[in-house]
């Protein structure tokens, strides 16, 4: 028997960082990454198409592209000397591929820069490449996917290459505007003029663990600032910890995190969806106040404060059947007391954003308490952007004891932050749904609350100020808060009477806390009701009523009015 | 032949492994022991990373414990799945059963070199390079284990021949240069980073000869010349790694700046300068 094997060392590979020999097979089987150290190698284009696509769908479109010498340029050698070796070197004519594929069933335009071929620097055929992707995605109005790995503009086509970050960026922009999906993956390195044009430009930021990213590279930031770069300077989880990327992602899982995001930016599971909807059907919503459970308002601050009450994460785990968490603002940082992404429930594809506290000691100074900075609320318009771009519905869980009163966050612009948010979410050509789950604490909450629909937990609070606070202020003594919890109407009875809300969900008897489960699925239950309510209705007919509901608060004979206390606590 | 074996060979050789495995599988069905299917099955089922691709080759190699191949295609299921103890003892079986099959020898003296038995895969390797002299890739394992092994004469002379005979492998003259440097020959060192600045014409590599002719410098206690090539250095470098290091020989040189670095810093920058020129000139692609 003949089987055929090669002598030589091909079949092993140097891991370049821990620099282990690793059998070839394993490597690939190991998606090119080191089981020693977790370095991941570069790939080159026909293995990130392996990677990434269904096999035998990828259509190569970019034969015909080739690097041109318009500056006919020599440095210690004729560039077109330099585009010869690179051809001989990566097999390909240029620095980028592109074509139609398949990613689990859904067609998918896609771009690949190829490292190898001059550190994966901008040509004009690289950017012809990304652009021609970018239109064959309008054409067919696919989904975009470009792969990212390039040490900047090609010096060697000087103000040419420097053009392509407009071609590719305006290519790209007409995607934004057509509400066709853009998903830019960022692999090692990705800098210059490549990070700061189409490669940042996507509707979803990924990258591949560990990977550099940035505009300057580290040691001429080092130069110029005459500092040493903190540990993992520029690195993906770098980016991420600091707004500028949506999320990180092993190659492992980079296709299943893909196909999530495609399936439901295509508004089903695709074909090989695997869905679960969770199990029970929960309470129906109520808007009748006589049907709640006459409860102190005190006591309702402290189960909404309950430490073991459950959060945003929670209800989207039980609550809805898929969910992709996006990270960061763009702009200064991942606020983790705000969490938001794309999510299914039912049969709804919608944008969920919600305030999120920690559960345990750590998580909630990471969560800052639930208390948002500027950049919170800022990510939150990002995704409601996001929304709106692709026609999804929003929904959003208000859990907070208010924006954060900090230096920092004054100095970020706290103020314009939630004011903003309030008047973009205001003004949503999409269905927007509010849950108060918990706390409800003013200006902090109502960023993410000016909603079509306004429901509240049977023992959550809405308030204009905490109990405390309203006691110092107005009573003159921290220990009347629970009078001033009962004054200020802040529970689910008094805001239905006063039509801040439309809906309660309800909860166990003792509290959301003891069936967390439950809750969500009432939870679930109540949105869909109001999602249900809201599909079809045209967006502007959708501002319309948005603005009569909250134009109504403060008009004279029209706002609802309570009756009075009848023996407010803590009085004789 | 059967039409089950016509088709898992004629599957193989056209890199249809799935169909291959499918159609020993069948044929494994009428006759479990036949080998050339046992192979067959097992060789493909690494090629789709299938669970029992192992358990194939096991029982084909058992069942002909004298076929040098069996065991050769064994310790490449065992690599591939990581299990690196088992598939340097499989290969060791191969080379036994076959002392001069190279193939199965690079597989050996690698996978012994991963699994930590570096004596052994030093000599697997060496006699390799002395079996196939033109098995430059293995030739470079070895200038790689030499220099963790701190062998770094056997390193040096090992990229010397290599550098001799094949004039265009940078990568070796990296190697001849840096060792040469660690040997503190530094006649030998000047010449090959000499000899870097004309042969690397990779984008951006001009500075990496500058420092390693820097640090040559050093040695010889000659800051002018360190001073003078720094600076040629800093014009040439784009990406700014060499600035920090003016300072320095410009204090050694008497014309000091305010911010220069200490010598460890400097002695820092310039390993790290050739460790990155190495680097970019390994394969740090994975043709997978």
């Amino acid at each position: 028997m003949s089987i055929p094997r090669v002598a030589g060392s091909a079949q092993w590979a140097r891991c370049p960082s821990c620099e282990s020999f690793l059998y070839h097979k394993q490597l690939k089987r190991n998606l090119g990454v080191c089981p020693t150290c977790n370095f991941h190698f570069r790939l080159r284009v026909p293995d990130r198409i392996a990677q990434l696509l269904d096999p035998d769908t990828f259509e190569d479109l970019s034969e015909d592209i080739e690097p041109v010498d318009a500056l006919a340029f020599v440095d210690s050698k004729p560039y077109p000397d330099r585009i010869a070796a690179a051809q001989r070197k990566s097999g390909h004519k240029s620095g980028a591929t592109y074509g139609r594929g398949r990613l689990e069933g859904f067609p998918v335009v896609v771009a690949i820069i190829d490292f190898s071929f001059i550190g994966g620097s901008m040509s004009g055929a690289v950017g012809e490449s990304i652009t021609r992707a970018a239109e064959l995605a309008l054409e067919e109005r696919t989904p975009l996917i470009v792969v990212s790995a390039s040490g900047g503009a090609r010096m060697q086509e000087g103000c040419v290459s420097l053009m392509q970050m407009v071609k590719t960026s305006q290519a790209v922009g007409r995607l934004h505007e057509e509400g066709i999906l853009y998903i830019s993956l960022l692999t090692d390195p990705t800098y210059g003029g490549v990070s700061a044009s189409y490669a940042t430009l996507g509707d979803v930021l990924v990258a591949e663990p560990g990977s550099s990213i940035g505009f300057a590279g580290p040691s001429v930031i080092e130069q110029t600032i005459r500092q040493k770069l903190p540990e993992g300077f520029q690195t993906a989880e770098f980016l991420v910890e600091h707004g500028m990327l949506d999320l990180v992602s092993t190659r492992e899982n980079m296709r299943q995190e893909l196909r999530k995001l495609i399936g439901m930016h295509a508004g089903g599971q695709g074909e090989n969806g695997d869905l679960v909807a969770p199990g029970a059907e929960g309470d129906a919503p109520i808007t009748d106040a006589d049907d709640l459970t006459d409860r102190d308002p005190w006591e309702i601050v402290q189960l909404a404060r309950h430490i073991e009450r459950p959060h945003t994460l929670d209800y989207i785990a039980h609550a809805f059947e898929d969910f992709v968490e996006l990270h960061g603002d763009r702009l200064y940082r991942d606020d983790a007391s705000i969490v938001g992404g794309v999510g299914r429930i039912g049969e709804h594809t919608v944008v969920v954003i919600g305030h999120q506290k920690g559960a345990t000691t750590n998580e909630m100074m990471e969560r800052n308490f639930g208390m948002p900075h500027p950049e919170g609320y800022r990510k939150a318009m990002r995704l409601m952007r996001h929304a709106a771009r692709f026609g999804m519905p929003v929904v959003t869980f208000v859990d907070t004891p208010g924006a954060y009163p900090g230096i920092e966050a004054e100095e970020r612009g706290q103020s314009n932050a939630i004011a903003e948010s309030i008047m973009e979410m205001s003004r949503l050509p999409i269905p927007t749904v509010t849950t108060v789950t918990g706390e409800g604490g003013s200006g902090g909450a109502l960023a993410l609350a000016a909603g079509d629909r306004v429901m509240m937990l049977e023992n959550s609070y809405y308030s204009v100020i905490s109990p405390e606070g309203c006691a110092t202020i107005l009573f003159k003594d921290a220990a009347a808060a629970p009078r001033a919890a009962a004054a200020l109407r802040i529970t689910a009875r008094d805001l239905l009477g006063l039509r801040v809300m439309d809906a309660v969900v309800p909860e166990p008897a003792d509290g959301a806390h003891t069936d967390p489960t439950a809750t969500a699925a009432n939870v679930r239950r109540a949105v869909l009701q109001q999602l249900d309510e809201l599909k079809g209705v045209p967006g502007d007919e959708l501002l319309r009523r948005r603005y009569e509901r909250f134009r109504l608060f403060g008009t004279p004979g029209r706002q609802p009015t309570l009756p009075p206390i009848a023996a407010p606590i803590g009085e004789t | 032949m059967t039409d089950s074996h016509k088709e898992a060979r004629e599957s193989f050789a056209a890199g249809d492994f799935e169909a291959s495995r499918q159609a020993s599988l069948t044929g494994l069905e009428f006759n479990a022991d036949d080998l050339e299917l046992l192979r067959l099955a097992g060789k493909s089922g690494v090629e789709v990373a299938s669970e029992d691709a192992v358990a194939m080759l096991q029982k084909a190699a058992a069942l002909n414990p004298e076929d040098a191949g069996a065991w050769h295609d064994l310790g490449e299921a065992l690599a591939a799945e990581g299990r690196l103890n088992e598939a340097v003892d499989a290969f060791g079986k191969a080379v036994d059963r076959q002392p001069g099959d190279a193939a199965a020898l690079v597989d050996f003296g690698h996978s012994a070199y991963a699994a930590g038995r570096v004596p052994e895969a030093i000599e697997a390797l060496e006699q390799v390079v002395q079996l196939q002299p033109d098995d430059t890739e293995t030739v470079h394992s070895l200038i790689g284990i030499y220099r963790a092994a701190g062998r770094h004469e056997d390193a040096a002379a090992a990229a010397r021949r290599l550098q001799e005979a094949d004039p265009d492998d940078v990568l070796a003259l990296v190697e001849l240069a840096d060792l040469s440097l660690t040997l503190d020959r530094l006649d030998d060192a000047a010449a090959a980073y000499e000899r870097m600045r004309e042969d690397d014409d990779e984008p951006e590599h001009e500075a990496y000869p500058l420092h390693g002719l820097i640090q040559v410098a050093i040695r010889r206690g000659d800051w002018a010349e360190a001073h003078e090539l720094a600076e040629e250095a800093l014009r040439l470098d784009g990406s700014g790694r060499t600035e920090s290091l003016l300072g320095f020989f410009a204090a050694q040189a008497a014309t000091p700046r305010p911010d220069h670095p200490g010598r460890a810093e400097v002695d820092l920058a310039l390993a790290a300068s050739a460790a990155e020129h190495r680097r970019l000139h390994s394969n740090e692609f994975a043709s997978l």
